[in-house]
């Protein structure tokens, strides 16, 4: 998936950090010649787009991990869907990132692009910092 | 990146795996996100634990496949008993034996060919019979009969190979799942160009080959097909460049046409059509291919019989390897029958289909053994004897349990019964235990039945020879219930029987009971009152259950529910509710005929006809 983060401008101000991962895009650290890592918001940022971006039963022998949003992207653009999309987000966030405290979900069907703005409003646990917010645009594929 | 540490190689499955991988990651401090399920590291760790799961798994089939015991696949199965020297059967076509005269014929011989059809009839199917060898016959006061004439249900079809010793991955196989190898021939063509054909014989062991020997060798190859293989030079002949090998053989529809009985010919004999066919033996002995379960059986059996049958357990094992129809056998040796006959060997067969086997069938089987046996010992096939067993079952349930009607329970307990009775019974050495009657009854609905009260009695059958004094033994095997001396003497002690005549009187229709002291009476009804005509038709021995019937000469026989028979049934009350079958004897649950009944219970808990006029049903 394509790295929308703004990298360098989310880092916690803390000392340690708290969060460490393995940047999937495995793009190399000019500096070190290592392979890329994300750290504290940027970390569960990216946590947090992965989960949204799983599908149910895409992982192996965890069959309800997941949002399962691909199939509601095919349905009719309504507000219904809109509210389900929204619940669903919120259920994937609350049960598998405790790293972030959701403060808000908003989706805005765009229906000239055939697409929903999703925009993603959430705490990190544990740091100072003010809330993150995620925007996505799903966009159905197929 | 990540220091070293233990890791745990032990677990195999998923979670397990997954769980040692964190484990592991946790006494490092450049990764922390390895526990939240939306992390990269979370998605590398699945692939890892998924990639480490699936090789644990592909191990373990593997680990399984290694051994009989455990083996699944056919090929792992087949390759496991290749080693212990088993060859499997292969599907076997039904066989018939027929006699056809050819009444237009002339010459002074007529050659039936090889590969000659037959059509019958099986449940509108129809079905071709062909036979597998040219058998050549001269009249007989200007009758040409062909006697005897085995013919096997199926296709013929010859198959050759042309010999190429450059190609090494050459092989011999016989290109069709539902082959029967009994009826394979192989011929074996010195080149195209030189004709003499020599026909090979199957090595049934290799003591006595030499290198001139002309024999193949069988073995099941990939997808149930059969392979055959010569000799190396040494063991057996070797064959030549450009030789041609010529497989003959059989494709059948297996069990399909088991029972065949009648025969017509579908072209000519010799050129000669006009044909007078009659059956000696109806088609029978055809069979599926053997199944795992019975490979895995039989094969370590075998071996260690060494091709020898000296115990009982080898006779077991060589018997279901010559003959494909079987689904039990019991043998004993001649001192354990029940009058001793030393140097003998008994074997039972329970065929899969149909019913007994016939005489050409046991001779062949018997002839084939002698090859196996000590010299001094005959084996004799007897055949099974089926002890039916009649319950008389009163099912109690509640009716608000269940939204069932009694009907649909009460044939819910038949199905249930009836897969007990071929799942459990139906095979030598299975004894009927009565509790597990019981609890087939009461497990066919939990919730609704309440209980059931069962008792049953034992039946068994002799075929009168009509209109001669005979002495018959009928024996159950089981101690016979005779709790004092005189036991229900007035209505008839524990033993009834279906209807006879006897001969000297057309008009009154006769049975026999016992009197509770021993003694088979002989009796015929006026109205519903006995009129005994012998007190002493025969004995009953109630310890060890022998009826005997000395010198009843029986005219003709009534009919059985309804339907002409040949027999007459002797039932008895055994001493005990578990029946043990001893020696050739095998127990069948006779459901058809046992009487079931479901009634809704009014002793129920609560319900205001509690503890009012209830009865129950005697336990005896």
């Amino acid at each position: 998936m394509a790295n929308y983060d703004a990298t360098s401008t989310n880092r916690s101000k803390r000392s340690v950090r708290i969060f460490s991962d393995l940047n999937l895009n495995f793009t190399r650290n000019p500096a070190t010649k290592d392979v890329a890592k994300l750290y504290d918001i940027e970390a569960v940022k990216r946590s947090v787009r992965n989960l949204i971006n799983t599908n149910e039963g895409e992982r192996p022998f965890q069959p309800t991990l997941g949002s399962g949003i691909r199939a509601l992207l095919f349905e009719n653009m309504t507000p219904i869907i809109e509210t389900l999309l929204k619940d669903r987000i919120a259920e994937t966030i609350n049960v598998y990132e405790p790293r972030a405290l959701l403060t808000s979900i908003l989706v805005q069907g765009d229906i000239d692009r055939n697409e929903y703005l999703c925009t993603i409003s959430f705490r990190v646990v544990n740091t100072t910092a003010d809330p993150v917010t995620i925007t996505e645009f799903l966009q159905r594929l197929r | 990146m990540a220091t070293t540490s233990k890791l745990d190689i032990s677990e195999l499955d998923f979670t397990s795996v997954k769980a040692n991988l964190k484990r592991f990651l946790s006494n490092q401090d450049e990764f922390k996100d390895y526990d939240f399920e939306g992390s990269g590291m979370a998605v590398l760790l699945d692939l890892l634990a998924y990639n480490t799961h699936y090789l644990a798994y592909n191990a373990n089939v593997m680990g399984n496949e290694m051994f009989i015991d455990t083996a699944d696949l056919r090929n792992s199965i087949v390759s496991h008993a290749k080693t212990l020297g088993y060859t499997p059967n292969s599907p076997r076509a039904p066989v018939a034996d027929i006699n056809v005269v050819v009444n237009n014929a002339t010459g002074a011989t007529l050659t039936c060919s090889a590969g000659t059809q037959f059509m019958t009839t099986v449940d509108g199917v129809s079905y071709n019979f062909v036979t597998i060898g040219d058998t050549v016959i001269s009249p007989v006061d200007g009758v040409y009969t062909f006697s005897n004439l085995k013919i096997y249900e199926g296709t013929y079809i010859t198959y050759t190979y042309t010999v190429d010793t450059t190609d090494i991955d050459q092989r011999f196989l016989i290109p069709s799942a539902n082959a029967d190898t009994d009826t394979l021939v192989v011929t074996v063509q010195n080149s195209s160009t030189d004709t003499i054909t020599s026909t090979y014989t199957l090595a049934t062991g290799i003591t006595s080959l030499t290198d001139t020997s002309k024999v193949y060798f069988l073995q099941e190859a990939e997808d149930g097909q059969f392979e055959i293989y010569f000799g190396d030079g040494v063991t057996g002949k070797k064959l030549d460049d450009e030789n041609i090998i010529s497989l003959s053989y059989v494709v059948s529809n297996k069990e399909a046409a088991n029972g065949a009985s009648s025969f017509t010919l579908s072209g000519m004999i010799g050129g000669f059509g006009q044909v007078a066919i009659t059956t000696n033996s109806n088609a029978a002995n055809g069979a599926e291919s053997e199944s795992n379960e019975s490979i895995k059986f039989n094969a370590p059996k075998s071996y260690a019989a060494q091709d020898r049958a000296v115990t009982i357990d080898d006779y077991k094992a060589k018997v279901k390897e010559l003959y494909a129809n079987t689904q039990s056998v019991s043998a004993w040796g001649g001192e354990d029958h029940s009058t001793p006959y030393y140097g003998r060997v008994y074997i039972s067969i329970y065929p899969k289909t149909g019913s007994n086997l016939t005489t050409s069938t046991k001779n062949s089987i018997v002839t084939t053994l002698k090859n196996y046996s000590i010299g001094s010992v005959t084996p004799v096939i007897v055949d099974p004897e089926v002890t039916y067993i009649l319950l008389t079952s009163n099912v109690r349930y509640k009716e608000a349990a269940t939204t069932k009607a009694a009907t649909t329970l009460k044939s819910e307990i038949t199905d249930a019964l009836t897969t007990y009775n071929t799942t459990t019974l139906q095979q030598f050495d299975n004894m009927l235990r009565y509790s597990k009657v019981l609890d087939t009854i009461d497990d066919v609905d939990t919730n609704a039945i309440l209980s059931n009260i069962t008792t049953l009695k034992l039946r068994k059958s002799f075929t009168p020879a009509l209109s001669t004094s005979t002495k018959y033994t009928i024996s159950f095997s089981n101690a016979l219930y005779n709790p004092h001396s005189e036991h229900n003497k007035s209505a008839g002690g524990i033993l009834s029987s279906t209807g006879f005549k006897i001969d000297g009187d057309t008009t009154n229709i006769y049975y026999v009971n016992d009197d509770g002291s021993g003694n088979v009476r002989l009796y015929y009804l006026v109205g519903s009152v006995k009129t005994y005509t012998n007190n002493t038709q025969g004995t009953i021995d109630y310890s060890t259950g022998d009826i005997v019937l000395n010198s009843l000469n029986v005219s003709s026989i009534e009919n059985i529910r309804g339907e002409a028979s040949t027999v007459v049934e002797l039932t008895v009350t055994p001493s005990s509710n578990d029946i043990v079958p001893v020696r050739n004897q095998v127990l069948s649950i006779d459901v058809a005929n046992s009487s079931i009944t479901v009634e809704a219970d009014t002793f129920e808990g609560g319900a205001s006809g509690a503890g009012i006029g209830y009865t129950t049903t005697t336990s005896y």
